[in-house]
Protein backbone atom coordinates (compact mmCIF):
# COMPACT_ATOMS: atom_id res chain seq x y z
CA UNK A 1 0.00 0.00 0.00
CA UNK A 2 1.77 3.40 -1.59
CA UNK A 3 -0.72 5.63 -0.22
CA UNK A 4 -4.04 4.67 1.54
CA UNK A 5 -5.96 7.70 1.17
CA UNK A 6 -6.54 10.01 -1.76
CA UNK A 7 -6.05 13.92 -1.96
CA UNK A 8 -9.02 16.28 -1.44
CA UNK A 9 -8.39 18.08 -4.91
CA UNK A 10 -8.80 14.55 -6.38
CA UNK A 11 -11.88 13.66 -4.66
CA UNK A 12 -13.39 16.85 -5.78
CA UNK A 13 -13.42 15.71 -9.80
CA UNK A 14 -14.10 12.41 -9.24
CA UNK A 15 -18.05 11.24 -10.15
CA UNK A 16 -19.84 8.25 -10.19
CA UNK A 17 -19.78 6.91 -13.31
CA UNK A 18 -23.34 5.42 -13.29
CA UNK A 19 -25.02 8.41 -12.03
CA UNK A 20 -22.78 11.23 -12.81
CA UNK A 21 -22.77 12.67 -8.33
CA UNK A 22 -20.12 13.58 -6.77
CA UNK A 23 -18.63 10.84 -4.06
CA UNK A 24 -17.35 10.59 -0.76
CA UNK A 25 -14.60 9.31 1.05
CA UNK A 26 -16.04 6.59 3.72
CA UNK A 27 -13.22 4.85 5.39
CA UNK A 28 -11.27 3.56 2.69
CA UNK A 29 -13.80 3.52 0.63
CA UNK A 30 -15.83 6.53 -2.51
CA UNK A 31 -19.21 6.43 -2.14
CA UNK A 32 -21.53 7.92 -4.43
CA UNK A 33 -23.88 10.74 -2.93
CA UNK A 34 -26.69 9.91 -5.07
CA UNK A 35 -26.83 6.16 -5.45
CA UNK A 36 -24.56 4.76 -3.02
CA UNK A 37 -22.78 2.49 -5.08
CA UNK A 38 -19.15 2.20 -3.67
CA UNK A 39 -15.55 2.08 -5.52
CA UNK A 40 -12.74 0.74 -3.66
CA UNK A 41 -9.13 2.66 -3.71
CA UNK A 42 -6.61 0.50 -4.09
CA UNK A 43 -3.03 1.30 -3.55
CA UNK A 44 -4.37 4.67 -3.55
CA UNK A 45 -6.06 4.54 -6.99
CA UNK A 46 -9.62 5.22 -6.87
CA UNK A 47 -11.42 2.32 -8.97
CA UNK A 48 -14.41 4.34 -10.87
CA UNK A 49 -15.99 1.50 -12.59
CA UNK A 50 -19.66 0.20 -12.92
CA UNK A 51 -20.10 -2.97 -11.73
CA UNK A 52 -19.97 -4.80 -15.46
CA UNK A 53 -16.73 -3.46 -15.80
CA UNK A 54 -14.73 -4.94 -12.71
CA UNK B 1 8.75 14.41 -43.02
CA UNK B 2 5.11 14.91 -44.49
CA UNK B 3 4.13 18.50 -45.08
CA UNK B 4 3.63 20.52 -42.27
CA UNK B 5 0.57 23.07 -42.08
CA UNK B 6 1.08 26.27 -41.70
CA UNK B 7 -0.51 27.48 -38.59
CA UNK B 8 -1.35 30.58 -36.49
CA UNK B 9 0.35 29.53 -33.55
CA UNK B 10 3.69 29.27 -35.42
CA UNK B 11 4.34 25.49 -35.38
CA UNK B 12 6.36 25.96 -38.89
CA UNK B 13 8.45 27.82 -37.13
CA UNK B 14 8.80 25.24 -33.91
CA UNK B 15 12.67 23.60 -35.14
CA UNK B 16 13.93 27.44 -35.29
CA UNK B 17 11.77 29.09 -32.59
CA UNK B 18 12.61 26.71 -30.14
CA UNK B 19 16.04 25.59 -30.90
CA UNK B 20 17.40 26.58 -27.50
CA UNK B 21 15.29 23.83 -26.25
CA UNK B 22 16.16 21.00 -28.78
CA UNK B 23 18.44 19.23 -26.50
CA UNK B 24 15.93 18.80 -23.50
CA UNK B 25 12.96 17.74 -26.58
CA UNK B 26 15.81 15.26 -27.32
CA UNK B 27 16.67 14.43 -23.21
CA UNK B 28 12.48 14.29 -22.90
CA UNK B 29 12.45 11.95 -25.70
CA UNK B 30 15.27 9.71 -24.25
CA UNK B 31 13.79 9.39 -20.45
CA UNK B 32 10.22 8.87 -21.89
CA UNK B 33 11.85 5.92 -23.98
CA UNK B 34 13.30 4.64 -20.92
CA UNK B 35 9.90 4.14 -18.86
CA UNK B 36 8.83 0.94 -18.32
CA UNK B 37 6.11 -0.62 -21.41
CA UNK B 38 2.83 -2.55 -20.55
CA UNK B 39 3.85 -6.47 -20.14
CA UNK B 40 0.81 -8.00 -21.50
CA UNK B 41 -0.92 -5.54 -23.97
CA UNK B 42 -4.61 -5.40 -25.01
CA UNK B 43 -5.49 -5.61 -28.63
CA UNK B 44 -8.99 -4.45 -27.43
CA UNK B 45 -7.45 -1.79 -25.61
CA UNK B 46 -4.96 -0.81 -28.52
CA UNK B 47 -2.84 -0.40 -26.01
CA UNK B 48 0.64 0.71 -27.63
CA UNK B 49 3.05 2.61 -25.87
CA UNK B 50 3.44 5.57 -27.44
CA UNK B 51 7.19 6.13 -28.82
CA UNK B 52 9.36 8.52 -26.93
CA UNK B 53 10.13 10.71 -29.75
CA UNK B 54 6.15 11.06 -30.37
CA UNK B 55 5.70 11.67 -26.91
CA UNK B 56 8.45 14.24 -26.74
CA UNK B 57 7.27 16.29 -29.83
CA UNK B 58 3.25 16.47 -28.30
CA UNK B 59 4.67 17.68 -25.24
CA UNK B 60 7.44 20.05 -26.50
CA UNK B 61 5.08 21.41 -29.12
CA UNK B 62 2.18 21.68 -26.58
CA UNK B 63 4.76 23.39 -24.18
CA UNK B 64 5.89 26.07 -26.59
CA UNK B 65 2.28 27.00 -26.89
CA UNK B 66 1.99 27.44 -23.56
CA UNK B 67 -0.49 24.45 -22.50
CA UNK B 68 1.89 22.39 -20.12
CA UNK B 69 4.10 24.53 -17.51
CA UNK B 70 1.94 25.77 -14.70
CA UNK B 71 -1.23 24.02 -16.16
CA UNK B 72 -3.69 21.50 -14.75
CA UNK B 73 -3.20 18.65 -17.25
CA UNK B 74 -5.15 15.44 -17.63
CA UNK B 75 -3.92 12.01 -20.02
CA UNK B 76 -6.75 10.22 -20.88
CA UNK B 77 -6.33 6.94 -21.74
CA UNK B 78 -2.60 7.20 -20.43
CA UNK B 79 -1.76 3.83 -20.14
CA UNK B 80 2.07 3.42 -18.48
CA UNK B 81 1.87 7.10 -18.71
CA UNK B 82 4.00 8.58 -21.07
CA UNK B 83 2.71 11.39 -21.64
CA UNK B 84 1.83 12.32 -18.19
CA UNK B 85 5.20 11.90 -16.51
CA UNK B 86 6.49 13.59 -19.69
CA UNK B 87 3.66 16.73 -18.99
CA UNK B 88 4.72 16.87 -14.79
CA UNK B 89 8.83 16.86 -16.25
CA UNK B 90 7.92 19.96 -18.28
CA UNK B 91 6.27 21.90 -15.15
CA UNK B 92 2.89 20.93 -15.14
CA UNK B 93 1.43 22.19 -12.15
CA UNK B 94 -0.94 19.35 -11.80
CA UNK B 95 -1.08 16.08 -13.75
CA UNK B 96 -4.34 13.59 -13.71
CA UNK B 97 -3.72 10.11 -15.56
CA UNK B 98 -6.94 8.00 -16.12
CA UNK B 99 -6.91 4.45 -17.68
CA UNK B 100 -8.66 1.79 -17.47
CA UNK B 101 -6.41 -0.99 -16.79
CA UNK B 102 -5.10 -1.88 -13.35
CA UNK B 103 -1.85 -3.26 -14.62
CA UNK B 104 -0.96 -0.26 -17.05
CA UNK B 105 -1.64 2.11 -14.18
CA UNK B 106 0.35 -0.09 -12.06
CA UNK B 107 3.18 0.60 -14.10
CA UNK B 108 2.66 3.69 -14.75
CA UNK B 109 2.80 4.49 -10.81
CA UNK B 110 6.25 3.29 -10.96
CA UNK B 111 7.25 4.81 -13.66
CA UNK B 112 6.29 8.36 -12.14
CA UNK B 113 8.41 7.41 -9.46
CA UNK B 114 10.92 6.69 -11.41
CA UNK B 115 10.80 9.94 -13.14
CA UNK B 116 10.58 11.90 -9.66
CA UNK B 117 6.95 13.38 -10.46
CA UNK B 118 3.72 13.30 -8.94
CA UNK B 119 0.39 12.02 -10.96
CA UNK B 120 -2.77 11.38 -9.45
CA UNK B 121 -4.07 8.19 -11.03
CA UNK B 122 -7.43 7.23 -11.44
CA UNK B 123 -8.12 4.31 -12.49
CA UNK B 124 -12.06 4.67 -14.91
CA UNK B 125 -13.59 4.42 -18.01
CA UNK B 126 -13.42 8.35 -19.77
CA UNK B 127 -16.45 9.15 -18.38
CA UNK B 128 -15.96 9.45 -14.05
CA UNK B 129 -14.98 13.57 -14.10
CA UNK B 130 -17.99 15.31 -12.58
CA UNK B 131 -16.54 18.56 -13.25
CA UNK B 132 -12.73 20.11 -14.22
CA UNK B 133 -10.74 22.77 -13.88
CA UNK B 134 -8.44 20.93 -16.42
CA UNK B 135 -6.52 23.18 -18.47
CA UNK B 136 -5.40 20.55 -21.14
CA UNK B 137 -5.62 17.23 -22.09
CA UNK B 138 -2.91 15.32 -23.80
CA UNK B 139 -4.00 11.58 -25.08
CA UNK B 140 -2.90 8.77 -27.39
CA UNK B 141 -6.07 7.29 -27.67
CA UNK B 142 -7.09 4.31 -29.09
CA UNK B 143 -6.78 4.61 -32.83
CA UNK B 144 -10.30 3.19 -33.46
CA UNK B 145 -9.15 0.25 -35.84
CA UNK B 146 -10.04 -2.47 -33.43
CA UNK B 147 -12.95 -0.97 -31.81
CA UNK B 148 -14.49 1.79 -34.45
CA UNK B 149 -15.28 5.46 -32.83
CA UNK B 150 -12.83 4.52 -29.95
CA UNK B 151 -11.28 7.78 -30.47
CA UNK B 152 -13.98 9.85 -30.77
CA UNK B 153 -15.20 8.77 -27.61
CA UNK B 154 -11.96 10.10 -26.61
CA UNK B 155 -11.97 13.32 -28.41
CA UNK B 156 -15.40 14.16 -27.15
CA UNK B 157 -14.79 13.40 -23.62
CA UNK B 158 -11.54 15.58 -23.69
CA UNK B 159 -13.12 18.78 -25.03
CA UNK B 160 -15.57 18.57 -22.33
CA UNK B 161 -13.37 18.18 -19.73
CA UNK B 162 -10.76 21.33 -21.26
CA UNK B 163 -10.31 24.39 -23.47
CA UNK B 164 -7.30 22.71 -25.10
CA UNK B 165 -6.62 19.36 -26.50
CA UNK B 166 -3.88 17.22 -27.96
CA UNK B 167 -4.49 14.56 -29.85
CA UNK B 168 -3.04 11.50 -32.12
CA UNK B 169 -5.03 9.99 -34.71
CA UNK B 170 -4.37 7.66 -37.49
CA UNK B 171 -3.62 9.88 -40.82
CA UNK B 172 -5.52 8.92 -43.68
CA UNK B 173 -7.10 11.79 -45.90
CA UNK B 174 -10.72 9.64 -44.84
CA UNK B 175 -9.64 9.97 -40.98
CA UNK B 176 -8.58 13.66 -41.41
CA UNK B 177 -12.15 14.45 -43.51
CA UNK B 178 -14.01 12.88 -40.45
CA UNK B 179 -11.94 14.53 -37.40
CA UNK B 180 -12.40 17.74 -38.98
CA UNK B 181 -16.19 16.82 -39.50
CA UNK B 182 -16.80 15.82 -35.91
CA UNK B 183 -14.71 18.65 -34.64
CA UNK B 184 -16.68 20.69 -36.27
CA UNK B 185 -19.54 19.00 -34.86
CA UNK B 186 -18.92 19.35 -31.29
CA UNK B 187 -18.01 23.03 -31.85
CA UNK B 188 -14.75 22.89 -31.56
CA UNK B 189 -11.43 23.98 -34.07
CA UNK B 190 -8.49 22.32 -35.69
CA UNK B 191 -5.76 25.08 -34.84
CA UNK B 192 -2.71 22.91 -35.94
CA UNK B 193 -2.09 19.64 -37.40
CA UNK B 194 1.50 17.85 -37.82
CA UNK B 195 2.20 14.85 -39.35
CA UNK B 196 4.44 12.29 -37.20
CA UNK B 197 5.76 9.02 -37.73
CA UNK B 198 5.37 6.07 -35.46
CA UNK B 199 7.28 3.21 -34.83
CA UNK B 200 5.86 0.43 -32.79
CA UNK B 201 7.82 -2.88 -32.24
CA UNK B 202 5.50 -6.18 -33.03
CA UNK B 203 3.36 -6.88 -30.53
CA UNK B 204 0.15 -8.40 -31.37
CA UNK B 205 -0.08 -11.58 -33.87
CA UNK B 206 -2.14 -9.77 -36.49
CA UNK B 207 0.80 -7.66 -37.02
CA UNK B 208 2.83 -8.90 -39.92
CA UNK B 209 6.08 -6.83 -39.65
CA UNK B 210 8.83 -6.22 -37.06
CA UNK B 211 8.52 -2.49 -36.75
CA UNK B 212 5.49 -1.28 -37.96
CA UNK B 213 5.80 2.40 -39.69
CA UNK B 214 3.02 4.07 -39.93
CA UNK B 215 1.98 7.86 -39.97
CA UNK B 216 -0.17 9.80 -37.20
CA UNK B 217 -1.09 13.16 -37.28
CA UNK B 218 -0.79 15.11 -34.35
CA UNK B 219 -3.84 17.65 -33.46
CA UNK B 220 -4.07 20.51 -31.44
CA UNK B 221 -7.86 21.20 -30.58
CA UNK B 222 -9.64 24.13 -29.33
CA UNK B 223 -12.47 24.70 -27.87
CA UNK B 224 -14.79 27.64 -28.37
CA UNK B 225 -15.60 29.37 -25.11
CA UNK B 226 -14.41 29.25 -21.77
CA UNK B 227 -13.89 26.17 -19.90
CA UNK B 228 -16.68 24.75 -18.12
Amino acid sequence: MAREKISQKLLEILACPVCKQGVELKGDELVCAGCGRRYPIVDGIPHMLPDKLR
Amino acid sequence: MGKRASSPTGWTKCGRAISGDVVRKKQLEIILQKLSPHPSPSAELEQYMTPGGVAAALLQLANSQGDIAGKVVCDLGCGTGRLAVGAALLGAERVIGVDVDPTALEIAEQNAARAGVDIEWIRGDVNEFKRADTDTVIQNPPFGVQRRGADMVFLRKALQLAPVVYSLHKATPKNRAFIAERVKEMGAKITDRLELWFHIPRQFKFHTRRVHRFKVDLYRIEKGGKKW
